[in-house]
């Protein structure tokens, strides 16, 4: 049913229209957007190759603009996984799931979780140096920074975002990050995973303008296989980060409309 | 719920209603099949995050006038699609389109924002049609 709902959204146009007042004149075109780092009015990216860094790596620096990936498993601004090879547990995660009946952990904006977060719509901006990589989202001003000099995962506890290391293969930056606290949700849409994911990305600086981005998840307990999203980031020049703060007017939370979520902590 | 009269509206460009709410699914709070246009004064906006509220006093079928309350996009998102703290202001004359709260009251989730005769100030899509 929820999932109904989602893709319901998209096919509205024949749908009918509760009209509490009069219905107004057929919309005008949208204005050219004009607004804060110029949205849709005409940015083009850098065009030209792939700029590189002082040490030789493609330069992976820059705030960039990335598609909002709702759903894992489709197409559109991405290319998707199409129908997932659930395990047993992993599909009764995915039936069991019912945001609107018992809330969502993002609801109380409590974590995305790493792929989730970065299938959000928000930019990210990563700076790279010849040792680190800082990722700073700015869905939640949440931020995440790992070793890419090829050392191997430290002992950590688990966490939402999973610990990360990098290392670079050719041109491409290969991030390998495990360790998740399984308590998080891989998109919007609510497709699972368990403590056992593991994901390896690809970034690679196709063109002045682009990162080619590849995220494979790996999870035995939830999938049968591995499966993978291939996505481009466009280079913003016109866009800084900006504050976002999920807690200051959550009033969806608060005026009860979204069910405050079940949390049940780490796994002992 | 104060459904005053139904139309059908075939034309209605409402794209991706999931996306408006990344930080939780639209679907737990929204009815996606209950489109609603509301036609009305502009009291105030509440530009914070995560996402930005609108109000509006909407004059409704009967007469009479309603104190609604619209959830927008992030405040980030927003302005860079082009829409900022003084695209619309107190007093204007402004038209909503969106989609019913599932919980019966007066709020909905926005998806268009136009002025009175009907120009577009905001369209959620806006920021889905985005450079690539």
């Amino acid at each position: 049913m929820r999932r109904s709902l989602m893709m319901a959204s998209f096919f509205l146009a024949a749908t009918p229209v509760f009209v509490l007042a009069q219905a107004p004149a057929a919309p005008a075109p949208a204005k050219p957007a004009a607004g804060r780092g110029g949205g849709g009015g005409g940015y083009k990216a850098p065009e030209g190759p792939a700029p590189k860094n002082p040490w030789g790596k493609p330069d992976l620096n820059g705030v960039w603009q990335r598609p909002y990936v709702p759903d894992v498993t489709r197409d559109g601004g991405q290319k998707g996984s199409g129908p997932l090879p659930y395990t047993e547990w992993g599909k009764a995660q995915w039936d069991g799931y019912h945001p609107d009946v018992d809330g969502d952990y993002t609801g109380a904006c409590l974590p995305f979780g790493h792929m989730r977060a970065m299938g959000s719509p928000d930019p990210i901006q990563f700076i790279v140096t010849d040792k680190y990589m800082a990722l700073l989202y700015e869905q939640n001003s949440w931020f995440k920074v790992f070793p890419i000099d090829g050392r191997p995962h430290p002992d950590k506890e688990p966490s939402w975002f999973g610990d990360s290391v990098g290392h670079w293969d050719g041109d491409t930056l290969v991030v390998d990050t495990n360790n998740f606290n399984g308590l998080t949700r891989l998109d919007t849409n609510g497709h699972p995973h368990s403590d056992q994911l593991h994901l390896t990305e690809k970034f690679t600086r196709t063109d002045a303008g682009h990162i080619a981005y590849e995220v494979t998840v790996d999870d035995p307990k939830t999938y049968t296989k591995p499966w993978t999203n291939t996505r481009v980031f466009t280079l913003r020049t016109d866009w800084e980060i900006l504050e976002y703060s999920c807690e200051e007017n959550n009033k969806g939370l608060v005026e009860g409309r979204i069910k405050v979520p079940k949390y049940e902590g780490p796994k002992k | 719920m104060n459904l005053r009269r139904l139309v059908l509206m075939p034309c209605i460009a409402i794209l991706g209603a999931a996306s408006l709410s990344a930080h939780h699914s639209l679907a737990a709070e929204y009815d996606t099949a209950k489109p609603v246009s509301l036609t009305g004064t502009l009291t105030s906006v509440d530009w914070r995050n995560p996402h930005a509220w609108i109000y509006i006093d909407a004059k409704m079928a009967n007469g009479s006038v309603e104190k609604w309350q619209c959830e927008l996009g992030s405040p980030n998102a927003m302005a860079r699609a082009g829409f900022g703290r003084k695209s619309a202001n107190p007093g204007d004359e402004i038209i909503l389109d969106g989609v019913l709260a599932k919980d019966g009251s007066k709020t909905c989730s926005t998806r268009v924002v136009k002025a009175k005769d009907g120009h577009v100030l905001y369209s959620q899509s806006d920021r889905d049609r985005q450079a690539k």
